[in-house]
């Protein structure tokens, strides 16, 4: 018999525990270590530790300030870093996610995608692992992301954001298989280079780039 | 109606604030911020205007979310106030050198969560939403024990130096039963200050000996694997157990026998009267 992982984090459970009850008795450390068995020692940690601190009694002590004390007037100024960097950082995922989500190939058709492909020197097989992120773009060289920039007429940034998002499954075609289409891992360039079908000569071009 | 809670619980419940909570939310909706303010500067929870953490966790995440940041600047001081107040009373130079930066230190981290709020799907504010200081406490818990174990520098208790009991360890610890000393533990507020802050005081492994024996009257060991014991809480044998309350015992013998004289002099007096 293997035990069943808890998919819950030991923050939750320990903030569950603790406002389960106003003091925790011996039944409901006990219902929580069962329940929780890998959470078990910080479980039972807390439980002594709130015993202990209720012998400290819980009121408020120290006189009132008025006005904002030292030690909360540094806690807002953490606060308001941290705040900052929030913003920041939704931000960035926000705009990195308006990049990613806009993929540079989705509206070439079947023409367009042969001349960007003859552009490239390739074909449409090595121009369709490009639309659908199957190679690693740490792998590709600035130099190529600037020619296929070049190409679709698009901002290098976003050429780089939309090989930089999820590999994504072949999209918009049937398959004969009984099942959907999976994600399949990223391929380096040498190798998407390599097996595209590619004339020596267009392989020579595009890993020269 | 205040917005629901996503946290849910072991059973999968959502959680939900208290229904008292949740009036008092209802009634401040609507409220202009300086009115809010003037309340949530009232720190009796006898007056009837008091607003209680609850709701400040409320109304300030609330803010947040509306991107109301002023709104936050303005309301979170109060609340932080309030965690300060209740930290002078836990967090003192007896057991830490540096109470003041310690105090300082959770205010900081308790704060941040404010802000991690607007991005973090934990969501663990909720916590503090349905019972603050149940919430609350268990984060400075969990503060603390990290900075014990990365200090450990507890303060030793000093050995028994009373001249005038000349009794040995031995003697005293035949006096002082668990039948004496679980009543105490259990009937909260009956220790003498100095006994709490030894009992406190004592070496973790002991403390966590003490209060799982004679607080939540946890058996030393049991042969039933599958029954909760203090041998099976702290993964040690029965006799380790053994060992470490005899050794708490020992240290805590100065207090405990003050305790006994108290409890001797309060028989005394009711037999008399």
């Amino acid at each position: 018999m293997t035990l069943k992982k808890s998919p819950r984090p030991l923050d939750d459970v320990l903030y569950e525990f603790s406002i389960a009850s106003a003091e925790p008795d011996a039944a409901l450390l006990d219902e929580f270590t069962r329940r929780y068995p890998e959470y078990a020692e910080a479980l039972t940690d807390l439980a002594v530790d709130t015993r202990l601190d209720a012998l400290r009694g819980d009121k408020e002590a120290g006189t009132v300030e008025t006005g904002m004390s030292a030690a909360v007037s540094r806690a807002m100024s953490r606060f308001s870093s941290e705040l900052f960097a929030v913003r920041q950082t939704r931000a960035k995922v926000k705009r990195a996610q308006g990049a990613a989500e806009h993929n540079p190939f989705s509206e070439l058709g079947k023409t367009q995608l042969r001349s960007v492909a003859e552009g490239l020197h390739s074909n449409t097989v090595f121009v369709l692992m490009l639309r659908d992120r199957q190679i690693d773009p740490t792998t590709m060289s600035k130099g190529f992301v600037g020619v296929v920039a070049n190409e679709l007429k698009a901002p290098v940034e976003l050429v780089a954001a939309h090989f930089a998002g999820q590999p994504q499954a072949m999209s918009g075609q049937l398959f004969k298989a009984d099942a959907k289409p999976q994600k399949s891992p990223q391929i380096s360039f040498e190798d998407a280079v390599k097996k595209s079908g590619l004339t020596e000569e267009q392989q020579k071009y595009l890993l020269s780039l | 109606m205040a917005r629901r809670l996503t946290k849910k619980n072991k059973d999968g419940v959502l959680y939900t604030r208290p229904a008292a909570i949740e009036s008092i939310i209802d009634a401040l909706a609507g409220k202009d911020l300086d009115s809010i303010k003037g309340r949530a500067e009232i720190r009796s929870p006898d007056s009837n205007q008091y607003v209680p953490s609850e709701c400040l966790v409320f109304l300030i995440r609330d803010a947040g979310r509306r991107g109301d940041h002023a709104a936050m600047n303005a309301l979170l001081p109060y609340l932080l106030a309030r965690c300060e107040g209740r930290l002078k009373g836990k967090i003192q130079r007896e057991e830490f050198a540096d109470a003041e930066k310690i105090r300082e230190d959770i205010l900081g981290e308790f704060a941040v969560l404010f802000a991690a709020d607007l991005t973090d799907p934990r969501c663990r504010l909720d916590f503090y939403e349905c019972r603050f200081n149940a919430a609350f406490r268990a984060f400075y818990l969990h503060y603390l024990r990290r900075e014990r174990a990365r200090r450990e520098d507890l303060v030793e208790i000093p050995a028994r130096d009373d001249p005038e009991d000349d009794r040995t360890d031995e003697e005293m610890l035949e006096t002082m039963s668990g039948e004496i000393l679980r009543p105490w533990f259990q009937k909260r507020g009956q220790f003498s200050q100095e006994m709490k802050d030894a009992i406190v005081r004592l070496p973790e492994d002991e403390r966590k000996a003490v209060v799982l024996h004679y607080y939540f009257g946890l058996p030393e060991d049991s042969i039933d694997r599958a029954k909760l014991s203090v041998a099976s809480r702290c993964g040690v044998t029965g006799k380790t157990v053994r060992n470490r309350l005899g050794r708490a015992m020992k240290r805590l013998a100065k207090y405990l026998s003050l305790e006994e004289e108290k409890f001797d002099d309060v028989k005394e007096i009711s037999e008399t009267a």
